[in-house]
Order: structure tokens, then C-alpha cells, then sequence
């Protein structure tokens, strides 16, 4: 149970961010409301909080100074704990992100009046979820392959690459689905009835690239020295 | 006992090599790790620490080595270095709530007794710490588990006399028991030199002296006078020489003190001028 | 018990500590039969390395001043062993010395310096 000691430590080192990212998205909420109604206002809500997420949980990986790696690396602790521990934050700053978005969806179908049937939001968001965690996977593992101490340095250009790429992938699928809606009723009626079992084949192949790229990382991490 | 044992140790680096370090620390005794900066005193205090791995050779410290049981070897440690090393916007209680849970030893009322009589406050962040306070609250979180070797890399560097005298006490307290030693590394000897036991001087890599401080400063003598004054036997003798407009000094084994003539005029060395000279003496 | 470690002094450090003991063990302000600090509590009091206590203790105990017993510390010696006994006369030998050799610098006849060493032995057993 160590590896929850190097999460909690992300966690405190990393707090204002947090802060930061709740404070952000009723702000954009409000900003989003005004411009439109027709859209599918809750599934932006989701796919950007999700967005806020993939950007600011490379934090932890910005604020290692020299000393600060070095005092994670004399904790008694493995090389598999302490990674993990950072995969753990990563995953438990989506939850929380995805949280704050079921919120901001609420709270978009209420106030637009617009209600999209569980039936395809529920996948829909386990899939854009899915998508985040190994977008996030694939950060982690390229921040740890440069190695800990180095990451400050091109952590500025990973972190907003995947997380562009999701927020922006997703908004051209929506749009795209809106401006041809025969395709996508096809689509839909193919994989009709399947909707929730692709939103849970989508996880737990997510889930298990996730853990792949913890154990490919303390793989790495395990023959690297430092200093 | 030992409790720290260094055998043939070397790390390689592209540009730098550490060199073949083997010694021992008994248990309950200090060493004095000396050199100029860049010499390989924190690669060396690194490897102990297991921040960084041997490329050759073995470190043991109370009979474990790191490959056998990682955790209880880094639990036997506690380090200070000259950096702090805690994340910035901590709180003296955020790092409190992190070491009860990773060190099973941690004492949380050692620990509060120790920030009460240090007066550091609880709330503050770390990052608003003084020097002085960041070394003693790095003090004051090693102290507050059992361990059996502190390493001190240049712990002492930018504190005020006040501090370095606490410090000093620290370390004699910590080791009065006889179970557990200090390694400390430093390029500025002086106020740590009466409390060290062991000496061990390294340059480039490369140890140069390594002896009980008290024999060092018995088996050397500061030796001051003028060029024609000195036999070309005498000559041979001396060790980094070092010359200026109206003499010399240097240092000479106190065997060979039968050389000296009543034109010379001699007197005990301190560790720096032994270490001084036998650098000039190297270059 | 009283100890002052000087950096000036030409003794290192260790001889410093032991001949400040022997002093005060000659001249009675260390009682005999009494326990001296351990070498490690000694070292950690006047902030001077372990291994030059114990060094100062250990030519103490090879001159008769104390014992070391393990547990009980470090006693110091009565002052009719035979080593001790060596010891107080090689300090008479010592001061006798000086004065003779004080008298024959100045040429004083030997008559002369038996009368002061007499009157002094009076003077003392006066003062008594």
C-alpha cells in the first residue's frame, strides 16, 4: 500500500492545480451556455473536463526538481510502487475530472433543456474515457522514458499534444456526426443494440494498456540511474 | 562490528570516474568524507544511498546490502544533503502524515518534540523556510525513525555558526549510544574536523588518505621557512610545496622530522592543510 | 573535573584531555575510586571525536591512573598501586632535578640548597 503514499503526495504537491481545474470549468460552463443551445452541450461538458484532465496530471512530472526525485527514490519503497503511485494519481485525477463532468452535464441538460438518452451518453463517455486513460498512459510512458529528472524540460509540449488531439479528435466526431446524420444512423443501427458492451470492452482494454504502461515504465525506470 | 562497509566500489560516467572506494565505519563512530568540489564525494554518498548503482562492487550497511532487501536499507538510512529536499509548498504537517506512513519506525511525538524545541511551525510551507530551519527540519524527520547511518552531504554548507554548533551536538548525540555511525562529506573541514573519527580523502575519484583523524594529524607536520633552507634530501620529502615571495610551506611525514634543521620552523597541521598540500601536490 | 581543550597548544588533542586528568588525579580533585565519564559521554561533552577519548583514556589506564571495566566504566586507581607510586616519584625526581640544576647554573654549594630544602620542609610542617 505504499504506492498510495507517492499518490497522496502528487496529490498535495499538485493541490492548487486541482483547485484550479474545478474553478474552471463552471467558468466555461457559463461561457458555453451563452453560445449555444443546440448543440450536444453535455458531451463537450464531459470531453473537456476530461481535457482539463490529460493536461494537468502531467504536473506532477513538471514540479520533480533534482532534490524532489531524489527525495522520492530514498523512500522505502520499489520502483514498481513508486510508479505506480503516479499512474494511481493520473487514473484518480480523471475520476475526478469525469466526476466534475457528470456534474456539468447535469447541470448543461438543465439549464439547456436538451436531454440525450442514457442509452448513448453512458457508452459514449466510457468510451471517451477509455480514449483518455490511454492517451494519459501514453504521456506517462513518454515522460518516464526521457526519465524523471528530464521531464520538466519537454513536459510543456507533451502534456498538450494528446490532450489537444482528444478534446479536438472528439469535437470533429460530434460535429461530424451532426453534419451527416444518415452515416451515423447507419452507424448507430450496426452497433445498435451493443452500445453498452463497446463502452465496457472500451474500458477494460483500456485498463489493461494502462497497467501495461505501468509496468512497461518501472521496467525502464528500474535500469535508469540517476543523477 | 562494521556497520557500513564500501567494497571496491567504482561508478563510471562519461566524463568522471569513481575509482575503487573501499573502507570501512565501525559502528558508533563519524567519518569525514573530504575533497574538492567535483572530486566524487556525492557520487560516492549516491551509491550509499542507492540514488545511483554501483557499476563495480558491493555497499553493505548493517549487513544488508540494497539488492538483498531494498526496503530495510533504505529504511537503516536517514540522509541530509545541502539541498532540501522536500517539495515546496509542503507543510511540516503534510511531510509528518508521509513519513508515519512510509517508515514504521517514525515516532510522530519524537517528531513534535523536535519541531517544538526547533521552533518550526507547523503550518508554514517549507518552502518559506530559512536555511537553517530546512536543515533542521530535515534533521528533525531523520531523527524521528531509528536509523542506523546518517549521511550528511555538505549538510553544514550556508548555516550560521549557531546552527553548525547544534548540528555538531546532533551528531555526537546521535552516535553516543555506539550502535550507529555518520558519514559526512564536506569541502570545508573546520568545524567538522574535532568530532570525526575517520577520515577519507578523496581527488579525482581517487582515495589519497584515509586514516583515523587523530593519526593523520599525529603522522604529519606543517613545515614553514625559507627554499635554501631545505636539503636536497629534506626536498624529496616534502609534500606540496607551495611557494611565496619569502618562503614556503608544506607538509612532511613526522618520521622524517629528523630532517628539519632550527632554520625551519614547524607546528602541527590542521586536516585542511593536509588535504591542501597533497592536492598541490597532485596537480 | 574540569577540561580544557585548547586549539593553540602544540599537544594534540588526546594528550591534552590525559594530562589534564592526570593532573587533577595527582593533585586530588578527582578522588580516587571515582568513575570517570565514558569515553563516548566525554567526547560527546567537550565536542571532540570518540577515538581521541578514548585514546586519552586508554594511555591513562597503561599508566596506572584508571581501569576501564566493561559496565562499570572507567575507575580511577588508588594512589598506593605500584605504577601510580612510579608515577608521584617521577614527579619528585622531576622537581628535585629543576632545583639542583638551577642551583649549579647559579653556583650555589650544595650545603646551601640542602639548608633551603630543610627550611622549606620546616616551613610546610609549621604550617600544618
Amino acid at each position: 500500500m505504499r504506492a498510495i503514499q507517492f499518490t497522496k503526495i502528487d496529490f498535495i504537491k499538485t493541490k492548487q492545480q486541482i483547485l484550479w481545474i474545478l474553478l474552471v470549468i463552471p467558468v466555461v460552463l457559463l461561457f458555453m451556455l451563452r453560445q449555444s443551445s443546440d448543440s450536444p452541450m453535455a458531451l463537450v461538458i464531459f470531453c473537456y473536463a476530461l481535457f482539463m484532465a490529460l493536461v494537468f496530471s502531467t504536473t506532477p512530472f513538471g514540479s520533480c526538481q533534482w532534490q524532489e526525485t531524489g527525495f522520492l527514490l530514498l523512500l522505502p519503497a520499489t520502483t514498481r510502487e513508486r510508479i505506480s503511485g503516479r499512474f494511481l494519481y493520473g487514473l484518480s485525477f480523471m475520476v475526478i475530472a469525469a466526476l466534475v463532468g457528470v456534474v456539468g452535464m447535469y447541470l448543461g441538460e438543465m439549464i439547456s433543456g436538451t436531454v440525450i438518452e442514457a442509452e448513448i451518453i453512458v457508452p459514449f463517455c466510457m468510451v471517451a474515457f477509455a480514449v483518455c486513460m490511454v492517451l494519459m498512459a501514453l504521456e506517462y510512458v513518454i515522460l518516464y522514458l526521457f526519465g524523471e529528472q528530464q521531464s520538466p524540460n519537454i513536459l510543456s509540449l507533451i502534456r498538450m499534444i494528446p490532450g489537444f488531439v482528444f478534446f479536438f479528435g472528439s469535437m470533429g466526431l460530434i460535429g461530424g456526426a451532426q453534419e451527416d446524420p444518415e452515416v451515423t444512423a447507419a452507424f448507430m443501427e450496426y452497433i445498435g443494440g451493443h452500445l453498452m458492451l463497446i463502452g465496457w470492452c472500451s474500458l477494460a482494454a483500456a485498463f489493461v494498456l494502462f497497467a501495461a504502461a505501468a509496468m512497461l515504465c518501472t521496467a525502464v525506470t528500474k535500469k535508469r540511474d540517476f543523477g | 562490528m562494521e556497520l557500513l562497509e564500501v567494497r571496491n566500489v567504482s561508478k563510471h560516467y562519461k566524463n568522471f570516474s569513481l575509482e575503487n572506494i573501499d573502507f570501512v565505519l565501525p559502528k558508533g563512530y563519524i567519518m569525514g568524507y573530504v575533497g574538492q568540489n567535483g572530486a566524487g564525494k556525492s557520487t560516492t554518498l549516491n551509491l550509499i544511498t542507492n540514488l545511483c548503482k554501483c557499476s563495480e562492487g558491493e555497499i553493505y550497511v548493517d549487513g544488508i546490502t540494497c539488492i538483498s532487501d531494498a526496503i530495510r536499507y533504505k529504511e537503516s538510512i536517514g540522509y541530509i544533503g545541502d539541498e532540501f529536499y522536500y517539495p515546496p509548498n509542503f507543510t511540516v504537517r503534510n511531510i509528518r502524515g508521509i513519513l508515519k506512513n512510509l517508515y514504521p519506525t517514525f515516532s510522530v511525538s519524537k517528531f513534535d518534540e523536535l519541531l517544538r524545541e526547533w521552533k518550526l511551525s507547523e503550518k508554514m510551507k517549507v518552502k518559506d523556510f530559512s536555511r537553517g530551519m530546512k536543515v533542521k527540519l530535515m534533521f528533525a524527520s531523520v531523527l524521528a525513525r531509528d536509523t542506523k547511518l546518517l549521511v550528511l552531504d555538505e549538510a553544514t554548507n550556508g548555516l550560521d555558526p549557531v546552527v553548525r554548533v547544534d548540528v555538531l551536538k546532533l551528531l555526537q548525540e546521535y552516535i553516543a549510544d555506539g550502535e550507529r555511525s555518520v558519514i559526512f562529506s564536506t569541502h570545508i573541514l573546520s568545524d567538522l574536523e574535532q568530532i570525526a573519527d575517520y577520515i577519507y580523502f578523496i581527488h579525482d575519484g581517487r582515495k589519497v588518505l584515509h586514516d583515523a583523524k587523530d593519526e593523520l594529524l599525529e603522522n604529519y607536520l606543517l613545515v614553514k621557512g625559507e627554499r635554501r633552507a631545505v636539503s636536497p634530501q629534506l626536498q624529496k620529502e616534502l609534500i606540496g610545496i607551495i611557494d611565496n615571495a619569502y618562503g614556503f610551506e608544506a607538509i612532511l611525514p613526522s618520521e622524517r622530522a629528523d630532517l628539519l634543521t632550527s632554520e625551519l620552523h614547524f607546528e602541527k597541521p590542521t586536516i585542511d592543510e593536509i588535504v591542501v598540500h597533497y592536492i598541490k601536490n597532485m596537480e | 573535573m574540569r577540561i580544557i581543550i585548547s586549539n593553540q597548544s602544540e599537544l594534540p588533542i588526546y594528550a591534552q584531555i590525559r594530562e589534564q586528568l592526570k593532573e587533577q588525579i595527582l593533585n586530588g580533585q578527582i578522588p580516587e575510586g571515582s568513575t570517570l565519564p565514558s569515553i563516548r559521554q566525554l567526547a560527546k561533552e567537550i565536542g571532540v571525536s570518540v577515538i581521541t577519548t578514548t585514546r586519552a583514556y586508554s594511555d591513562l589506564e597503561a599508566e596506572g591512573f584508571i581501569a576501564t571495566m566493561q559496565g562499570k566504566g572507567s575507575v580511577v586507581l588508588s594512589k598506593d598501586n605500584s605504577m601510580l607510586q612510579e608515577q608521584y616519584l617521577l614527579r619528585i625526581e622531576d622537581g628535585l632535578t629543576t632545583a639542583i640544576e638551577t642551583a649549579r647554573v647559579m653556583g650555589m654549594p650544595e650545603e646551601e640548597l640542602e639548608k633551603i630544602f630543610q627550611n622549606l620542609l620546616h616551613e610546610m610542617q609549621d604550617r600544618r
